[in-house]
């Protein structure tokens, strides 16, 4: 599904990873690990489209990504970075209508998606009221109900409790079952496919 | 009528997803290797017209979430134009000529120095993966902040600007003729308030930028509103500034638009 062969980057005269190539199939997982710093977010963004100039070609489906194509590739994916892109002043249900305004996804969708999030009781609660990891499972939910074929995720597991780990390990394994793919970043031991280190 | 714009609204727009998918499928193979089955990322026409009515929804819930802001910058403006005319005295003649250079240079501080921050805000909390990772081109989602903006700070700031020009003495006539320059005005206004926004999201100082980068392109619409207001003082046909104000504020949407899609797209990387 998506193939990257030889890619390096560089922040300034810093090589920040070189010669990397990797290959995620439908139904596949690869976990992006490596100590902090080591380009983790970079290597992410790198493969929404987001980080230039890098060295090394991507391909789609077989197709090398170009800037021509790359908007409709990045039409089928699914990014939660560390930015959560939750509005603070927003109270929850302010949020979801900001998301189905956004996507065009119906409100009941949503609304089901937080219940299994465990956030359907906090609907007329402050965004900024919500702890940290309250906020990433709010973020998450975004996994259930938008249908991406590619999910790329930057430390899904950070501030999740137990309880959010599983609920997170459902999503994924439902969403390698539909046979869509998903890269993370992650530091802790996943089941996932493939592994890269950077 | 009805029936008619609801076509043009509705159909004409709908063309795009052609335009975006046409490149690709003139490839031939991409267009059909890149869909695949069990999800539904590709956009249907219907979809796509439901994006873009709602992404104007979007944003005005969106802005409506900073009514602090918009207050505070209401205020500011109502308290700017307060003490510009304790400043200048209670000579009638002088107020009610500068009145109308005080209001829109006014205006274009106000919008200028309160809309950025916004979108700085935005882009903090992650928007502009979003807006690139979207169905839709940047140029929408800038068109949709534009008419946001334009809704519920503009339509408030000329209301709050024709309640203030009685502490000028203004005539209704005046006062009629300086709301519809800034009716008028007020589109191409914001949208260089969003280009500033766009162009200093990661520069430290921004607001210095904005001066030296957006302030200049304020000037014709400035020029030709003073103009309308001077001919028609002067008892003169103001038609022709008054179409060039129109044509200058659309220009600089449309540029606002074109440069800004390019560098959120430019700002979204590194």
């Amino acid at each position: 599904m998506l193939k990257g062969q030889n890619i390096s980057y560089k922040r300034g005269e810093n090589s920040l990873f070189s010669n990397l190539s990797f290959s995620v199939k439908e139904g596949e997982a690869l976990a992006v690990k490596g100590a902090n710093g080591s380009g983790k977010t970079t290597f992410l963004r790198l493969l929404i489209g987001l980080s230039h100039p890098f060295v090394g070609t991507l391909s789609w489906k077989g197709n090398p990504l170009t800037a021509k194509n790359l908007s409709f590739y990045q039409r089928s994916l699914l990014y939660v970075g560390h930015k959560l892109w939750l509005h603070p002043e927003a109270l929850i249900k302010d949020q979801v209508r900001l998301w189905h305004d956004f996507y065009g996804i119906s409100l009941a969708k949503i609304e089901q998606a937080l219940e299994m999030w465990g956030l359907s009781n906090r609907l007329t609660q402050k965004i900024s009221h919500l702890s940290q990891g309250q906020t990433k499972r709010l973020s998450l939910s975004r996994c259930h109900w938008l249908e991406r074929t590619l999910w790329i995720l930057d430390e899904p597991q950070a501030g999740l409790d137990q309880t959010g780990k599983t609920i997170l390990s459902l999503a994924l394994a439902q969403q390698l079952e539909k046979g869509g793919s998903v890269i993370l970043a992650t530091h802790e031991n996943v089941s996932a496919s493939k592994e890269i280190f950077l | 009528m009805f029936q008619h714009l609801k076509r043009f609204f509705y159909d004409v727009p709908n063309k795009l997803e052609d335009i975006w998918i046409a490149p690709l499928s003139a490839g031939g193979v991409i267009a059909r290797n890149f869909a695949p089955k069990p999800f539904r990322h590709r956009v249907s026409s219907s979809t796509m017209s439901g994006y873009r009515h709602n992404l104007l929804r979007r944003e005005i819930r969106n802005l409506y979430l900073y009514q602090g802001t918009l207050l505070a910058t209401l205020s500011f403006f109502a308290l700017a134009l307060f003490c510009m005319a304790l400043g200048l005295g209670p000579e009638e003649k002088i107020l009610r000529q500068s009145a109308p250079a005080i209001l829109w240079v006014l205006a274009i501080l106000t919008t200028l120095f309160s809309v950025p921050p916004l979108l700085k805000q935005e882009a903090h909390e992650g928007l502009l993966d979003e807006i690139l990772l979207h169905p839709l081109l940047p140029a929408f989602h800038i068109l949709s902040k534009i008419e946001a903006i334009c809704l519920l700070l503009g339509l408030p700031l000329i209301l709050l600007g024709v309640l203030m020009s009685l502490l000028f003495a203004m005539p209704l006539e005046d006062v009629m003729m300086v709301s519809s320059t800034l009716l008028v005005g007020f589109p191409g206004l914001s949208a260089l308030g969003i280009l500033g926004g766009i162009l200093t999201l990661h520069a430290r100082g921004g607001g210095l930028l904005i001066a030296l980068l957006i302030l200049p392109f304020t000037l014709p619409l400035l020029l030709f509103s003073l103009s309308v207001m001077e001919m028609t003082r002067l008892g003169l046909d103001s038609f022709a500034p008054f179409c060039l104000l129109i044509s200058t504020s659309l220009f600089l949407v449309i540029l606002s638009i074109g440069i800004g899609s390019w560098a959120l797209r430019c700002s979204g990387e590194g």
